[in-house]
């Protein structure tokens, strides 16, 4: 066992010192540190005064490593076996070593080699973007990206070993895995293997990267001079602190500003003060341009709160509250999708009747396909209806169109804004879609290697 | 007991070419066996069959008893082989090459070091040990890959062709050490030339066409086929030269000869002792004032054996498949070990 872990660390070992060596390397090492450099520079110094999202700047990173420095990557994978094929039958197989023990440390090799270069340059580029772009990305989205992209270059890895063993010609298989990697790419997502495409990958890489929890105003509380907001995770304290950021409207349609606006990180809360608001009137409150920590704006699902200045003459038996004039219709904001149900935000309170018939509503997945929800449920705390009873692909688009749902006014919901187009980014299928082929050219690689002639 | 036995060892490669062609092989422990075989016969095929290098399509190869494939690391462990013109990384120098060979073979950094240095010196590329091999000449790397067979102390040497490309020292160097490492190793060597098999070699194989056409000693082989065959270094006026070998043609033991310059070959009958025949042809060379300035080559005996094989080989051919196909439908095993 010792000694054949030696063998096996000892090629391992050859195979990077040998990869050192390589121009091909160093070359790929010279260009990517240029572009590395130039990247991170236009973040921190000419992004100053135009803030691109993180997302933006890491994912052209990341693209970058699957579109360009995937030509090098394959040069140097498929050229593992086949460059070297008759000194690694005189040197090194006809001693005391197995061919597993060869063709895996030269999977690992390469793959150390490869992936090594590739975390250390994508975390570098994907810190200062946190640090100095407009932070839409959080270091978790960050890590799966990093960590999917990765496994796609794995892939590419394993493919040009298995390449290098069954063709045993570099050119060939150099040139069959850029015709697998760039021009097979499409079709992949043609049959509807989106997931095993790296082209379908840089497409929604800015997806995979945004922080998918917009922050929320949970509530509110008021007293005659202030308005306590409080949001659903941490908030930007400059946008929070900005009096011009909140409308305010006590009673409804009388709109007030605030002198200050002071924001509390433990609490997640802003109050507002320097207001003049009555006693057992109704405040509304609606929040616009804050983000969370992360750059992502609030939700415009849930941007809004309302709440009842204390009256202390107030008995318990309060007169009936002032009708609410609104002629604005109700829109459809998002959609979360699970694999039978849907879930459906809308922009304020609907008439509960409209809202849960179920033929008002018509998901199409794929688009073209349509199917109708066996039962709608709507959830006035969360101005959202749940729509059940579905067999949803949510790995295929799927379109939801809402008509006829009204609000409590009476308006009835309105094109354009009644329907969402909306396709699922799941990164855990992207990292099945690489890993699991990665696993399986690794493991032809061994087997075809122990079957070859040498 | 043998170090090295073949069952029917048959390769194919995809369907073309018939490599090796049933091959029935033993080598006794202790031996030096020569694989004789011009090029093309399958000689290096055969070896590297024997090392798990390349895979059987038919039967198989045991050494050391047990069988070879391709992850039997733990027969190769106990085999220094170099192979015919061997290719080694190009960017690494004697001794990195030398450590990265002792660590497959598991040897710890104490033993290996000393080894190494010790073989770099005594394969004389001491010089040239800070040398990239890229940079060597062929009798350097064959010198570095004699080094690199025996690096694990085996008890196995497979060498092929190992004299190949060599200068006339580098070749001496190279048979002398093989006798050297005969004494206490069993060693195979390979080659086209029967001169080195005829010096180094105790037992021989010849393969012809994929196939073992003799396997016995080396002895065996000459006195087989070679006994009544003598070679003639002759001086004197042609005319005299031409007179004797017109007498020696007209005498009744005499079976053929042949005049190359000044090299006579005579070959008398098989059933008749050689002293008596031979004793007439030198008489006849007095008689006619031709100097003989030596008599026999081993060279030429081995040679024109080794020629006389592969032409009875050829002209049998037809007998030979036709034989080996009715033991094959008879369900007997066949035996090529001429």
């Amino acid at each position: 066992m010792r000694r054949s872990l030696q063998a096996s660390l000892a090629i391992l070992k050859a195979d990077v010192a040998s990869l050192s060596r390589s121009w091909v390397l160093r070359g790929w090492l010279a260009a990517l540190l240029l572009a590395e450099f130039f990247l991170i520079a236009t973040t921190i110094v000419g992004l100053r005064s135009i803030r691109v999202p993180a997302s933006n700047i890491i994912a052209t990173n990341l693209g970058g490593f699957l579109l360009i420095w995937s030509t090098l990557i394959i040069v140097i994978s498929a050229g593992s076996v086949s460059l070297e094929a008759d000194i690694i039958s005189d040197s090194i197989l006809s001693r005391a070593c197995t061919r597993t023990q060869f063709i895996v440390a030269k999977l690992l090799g390469r793959s150390v080699v490869i992936l090594g270069i590739y975390l250390v340059a994508a975390s570098i580029v994907a810190y200062a973007a946190y640090r100095y772009a407009a932070a839409d990305v959080t270091p978790a989205t960050m890590a799966v990206a990093i960590s999917v992209v990765g496994l796609a270059l794995l892939l590419l890895v394993s493919l040009g070993v298995l390449f290098s063993v069954v063709f045993n010609n570099t050119i060939v298989s150099v040139v069959a895995l850029l015709l697998l990697w760039y021009v097979a790419s499409p079709i992949f997502v043609f049959a509807g293997a989106e997931y095993l495409s790296p082209a379908s990958l840089v497409r929604n890489l800015p997806a995979v990267l945004k922080d998918p929890q917009s922050p929320q105003v949970l509530h509110c509380s008021a007293t005659k001079t202030s308005l306590t907001v409080v949001f659903s995770e941490d908030v930007d304290q400059e946008a929070a602190e900005n009096p011009a950021n909140y409308e305010i409207e006590c009673p409804p349609g009388n709109d007030q500003v605030a002198q200050t606006a002071a924001y509390d990180r433990t609490r997640a809360a802003v109050t507002l003060s320097g207001l003049t608001l009555g006693g057992g009137q109704t405040v509304r409150v609606r929040v616009r341009n804050v983000s969370d920590r992360g750059g992502t704006m609030i939700s415009e699902a849930a941007d809004s709160a309302e709440c009842e200045v204390p009256d202390p003459l107030a008995t318990g038996h309060s007169a009936e509250k002032p009708k609410k004039s609104d002629a604005a219709p109700p829109r459809l904001l998002r959609i979360s999708a699970a694999p039978s149900s849907i879930r459906a935000f809308f922009s304020e309170s609907l008439d509960q009747v409209t809202a849960e018939d179920p033929a008002n509503y018509r998901i199409e997945n794929p688009i073209g396909s349509p199917q109708a929800p066996r039962a709608a449920s709507y959830e006035p705390s969360r101005r959202s209806v749940l729509l059940s009873g579905l067999r949803l692909d949510l790995h295929v688009p799927m379109k939801l169109t809402v008509t006829n749902v009204r609000d409590e006014a009476g308006n009835a919901i309105r094109a354009p804004a009644n329907s969402i187009v909306q396709t699922e980014v799941t990164p855990w299928r992207y990292a099945l879609g690489f890993g699991v082929p990665a696993l399986v050219a690794a493991a032809l690689a061994v087997l075809w290697f122990n079957r070859r002639d040498l | 007991m043998a170090i090295v036995s073949t069952h029917d060892l048959t390769k194919i490669y995809g369907n073309k070419v018939i490599a090796v062609n049933g091959v029935n092989l033993h080598v006794e422990e202790g031996s030096i066996f020569g694989l004789l075989g011009p090029n093309g016969a399958g000689k290096t095929t055969l070896l590297k069959l024997l090392l798990g290098l390349q895979l059987p399509t038919a039967g198989y190869a045991e050494v050391f008893g047990q069988r070879v494939g391709p992850n039997a690391a733990h027969i190769r462990q106990r085999i220094g082989y170099l192979p015919t013109n061997p290719r080694f990384p190009p960017n690494l120098t004697p001794i990195a090459y030398l450590d990265l060979i002792g660590q497959l073979f598991g040897m710890p950094a104490e033993q290996r070091k000393p080894r190494l240095a010790a073989l770099i010196r005594a394969v004389d590329l001491l010089p040239a040990a800070a040398r990239p091999i890229r940079s060597f000449s062929t009798g350097m790397t064959t010198r570095l890959g004699i080094a690199a067979s025996l690096m694990n102390d085996p008890e196995l040497l497979i060498w092929d062709e190992p004299t190949a490309g060599l200068d006339p020292a580098g070749r001496k160097y190279t048979l002398d050490f093989i006798q050297e490492l005969g004494r206490t190793k069993t060693v195979i060597v390979s080659s086209h030339i029967l001169s080195d098999i005829d010096r180094v070699c105790t037992h021989a194989g010849v393969l012809q066409d994929g196939q073992i056409i003799y396997c016995g000693t080396v002895r065996d082989l000459k006195q087989t086929i070679g006994r009544n065959h003598v070679e003639l270094e002759v001086d004197g006026p042609d005319e005299a030269v031409g007179a004797m070998c017109k007498e020696i043609a007209a005498m009744p033991d005499v079976i053929g000869h042949q005049l190359r310059g000044y090299w006579l070959q005579v070959r008398f009958r098989p059933e008749v002792p050689l002293a008596e025949p031979l004793r007439e042809v030198l008489d006849a060379a007095t008689r006619h004032h031709v100097e003989v300035l030596s008599v026999s080559s081993t060279k030429a005996q081995t040679e024109d054996a080794f020629i006389r094989l592969l032409e009875e080989d050829q002209a049998d051919g037809f007998t030979r498949a036709y034989t080996s196909n009715a033991t094959l439908a008879s369900g007997v095993p066949g035996d090529s070990e001429g």
